[in-house]
């Protein structure tokens, strides 16, 4: 694979993009052969646009002030291939009117791949959770076509859209380590490539995110679900002792 | 259409739709933060829903406590605080002044559960208490006030300031039963769990589902149990003035010896029967426990004692006529039962 795509920089334990964001963030363009047709931009979450410069091979984001998601893009033309990389950070800052709906329906032209929705607030990519996302070339779905996922730790997928041009993918639990805590085992990047060619002209995508171990390593539903029982039967037992009572005065 | 002339038909057809709107309401609003209606609702709609089309006011009244006081008592810059404070308190005022404390008895979806609950105990013949004792209720009654100061501010600030670790920036979702529901009404399961990471985790996860499987038995029982202790019922006591919405009452001198409407209250108002009594002029009686459900108007039998009020002027009077059809109506509901479990034979003590 040829594509270029977004990771953070030197950052094992930072929030990779999602979480309580008002800080700068570093992220590196890898891939790159070359920085010249390469430009580089920053889509706020109101769509606004920056104009970003490439240090080396890394971007430094300072805090817009705006809350939700933005979309931080890299395109690249080289003779007839043109790279899309795109990454969705999350910031706080004040709220804005436009909803993170409306930056993914951004059409950037070319083979883009979307995420179908991004996690909400405070939410984020899981292993063992399916998500879904949508592979477009200029704007439109783009049916039966490959995709290859792989992951920080080697894991790797191919799989093709449906009619509609989605992708269902279920992150694979692939840490190393996990450490049974929210926050504490340093996320994974999950990787998503496409490429696609029409008429003698190569576009290739990539999509690239922060994914966090699943909370089934020290979250248990069955345990839930006893102690649930338990509350029932305590429930049922203070029922039968409750005395009843006679609102009305006696007359 | 004779239900349409039943209030409490109304109310039940509207908690329906409302719950449907904001357990599953993302498909009409949007999925994200920034499409939902409020990020300040004043009922249990919870944030952990994945497909929900609004928010409850206590979870960012908790998170800005737990994310804000601290930063503003460090750099001495109370606005950090303040701002957002202010902003979700704003939000929920603006809603609040519309319905008042009717977001309890018309919206909240926690209310509605109970109350289907309520009615399964009912049909299933389990044994119903409709009233707890003054003792109890007494008891209880404080309980809403220090969930509110406790769970949605006091622990927040705690943790916010550094006294108490991060497990406890949100202890009253933590566990909230709304929580739970909501989600397991989506159809996942991943609201349900015993969190062993860390103690306090643990604690909170295992009050959380305990809290869960207890108001679902007690509802078939007791009206309302949860309600009684929701901070949101205190927060609109706090508020309950400025409404829009209010219950009155120009009491007779009948009132102290009849008390339906305190027996139809599930929230065991006794004040309804005991307070303004022989009154000239009709008088504000939206307690801080009442949920503006309409059902002491709708028990009440002489004519305009009871009202509810928009904007002061009458929407739903206690009359005469209305009361014997509601009450025959009551009756005749509550002789369907589809199995009869309960064998209890306890005595009714006046």
């Amino acid at each position: 694979m040829a594509d270029i795509y977004w990771q953070p920089v030197n950052n094992p334990k930072g929030s990779g993009g999602h979480g309580h964001g008002r800080m700068a963030k570093a992220f590196q363009l890898m891939g790159l052969k070359g920085s010249t047709d390469t430009s580089v931009f920053y889509i706020h979450s109101d769509l606004e646009s920056s104009d970003l410069s490439l240090h080396g091979d890394a971007v430094h984001l300072k805090s817009t002030g705006k809350n939700n998601y933005h979309a931080l893009v890299a395109r690249q033309q080289q003779d007839d291939i043109h790279r899309l990389a795109i990454r969705y950070i999350y910031n706080n800052g004040r709220p804005v009117n436009t909803s993170p709906s409306e930056l993914l329906a951004l059409n950037l032209g070319g083979l883009q791949i979307i995420p179908s929705p991004l996690p909400r607030e405070h939410w984020k990519y899981k292993s063992k959770s399916l998500y879904r996302f949508q592979v477009t070339f200029e704007g439109k779905p783009l049916a039966e076509h490959g995709l290859l996922a792989t992951t920080r730790f080697g894991s790797n997928e191919i799989l093709h859209t449906d009619q509609s041009g989605f992708i269902e993918l279920v992150i694979p639990e692939d840490f190393p380590e996990i450490i049974p805590l929210k926050r504490a085992t340093p996320p994974g990047e999950i990787q998503l490539f496409s490429s696609y060619s029409s008429e003698g002209q190569v576009y290739e995508a990539s999509l690239t995110a922060a994914y966090h171990p699943s909370d089934s390593s020290w979250k248990s539903v069955s345990l839930g679900a006893l102690v649930v029982l338990i509350g029932l039967i305590f429930g049922f037992y203070i029922n039968r002792k409750l005395p009843e009572h006679n609102r009305r005065k006696a007359k | 259409m004779m239900w349409l002339k039943n209030l409490t038909v109304v109310r039940r057809f509207v908690q329906l739709f409302m719950f449907v709107f904001l357990v599953y309401g993302s498909v009409v609003v949007g999925f994200y933060a920034a499409d939902k209606i409020s990020g300040a609702l004043p009922s249990l709609s919870c944030a952990y829903d994945s497909m929900n089309a609004d928010y409850c006011a206590l979870i960012p009244l908790q998170h800005q406590m737990h994310h804000r006081l601290g930063p503003a008592v460090d750099s001495g810059d109370m606005m950090k605080l303040f701002m957002p404070l202010v902003t979700t308190l704003v939000t929920f005022l603006m809603m609040f002044v519309l319905l008042n404390k009717a977001f309890c008895g018309w919206i909240c979806p926690l209310g509605f559960f109970q109350e289907v609950m309520q009615l399964i105990g009912q049909k299933l013949g389990l044994r119903k208490v409709d009233s707890l004792s003054h003792g109890a209720v007494d008891k209880v009654r404080p309980v809403k006030w220090l969930m509110l100061g406790g769970l949605v501010f006091g622990l927040p600030a705690l943790t916010s300031l550094g006294f108490l670790s991060d497990e406890w920036g949100d202890p009253f979702c933590q566990i909230c039963p709304s929580r739970i529901m909501t989600t397991l009404f989506t159809g996942s399961d991943e609201q349900l769990f015993v969190d062993t990471s860390t103690p306090s985790y643990m604690v909170l996860s295992i009050l959380g589902d305990f809290l869960f499987g207890l108001t679902i038995a007690m509802a078939m029982t007791l009206r309302q149990p949860f309600c009684r202790i929701c901070p949101l019922l205190a927060m609109h006591a706090l508020f309950r003035k400025i409404g829009l919405a209010r219950l009155v009452k120009k009491g007779t001198s009948r009132c102290d010896k009849c008390g339906i409407c305190a027996e139809a209250c599930p929230m065991d108002i006794r004040e309804l029967q005991t307070d303004h009594n022989a009154v000239e002029k009709a008088k504000d009686i939206t307690l801080p426990d009442c949920t503006l459900c309409g059902r002491c108007v709708e028990f009440c039998p002489d004519k305009d004692v009871l009202q509810i009020r928009y904007l002061n002027v009458p929407v739903f009077s206690a009359s005469p006529q209305y009361f014997k059809r509601r009450k025959k109506a009551q009756k005749e509901w509550d002789k369907v039962k589809l199995i009869g479990f309960n064998t209890d034979k306890t005595k009714v003590k006046p």
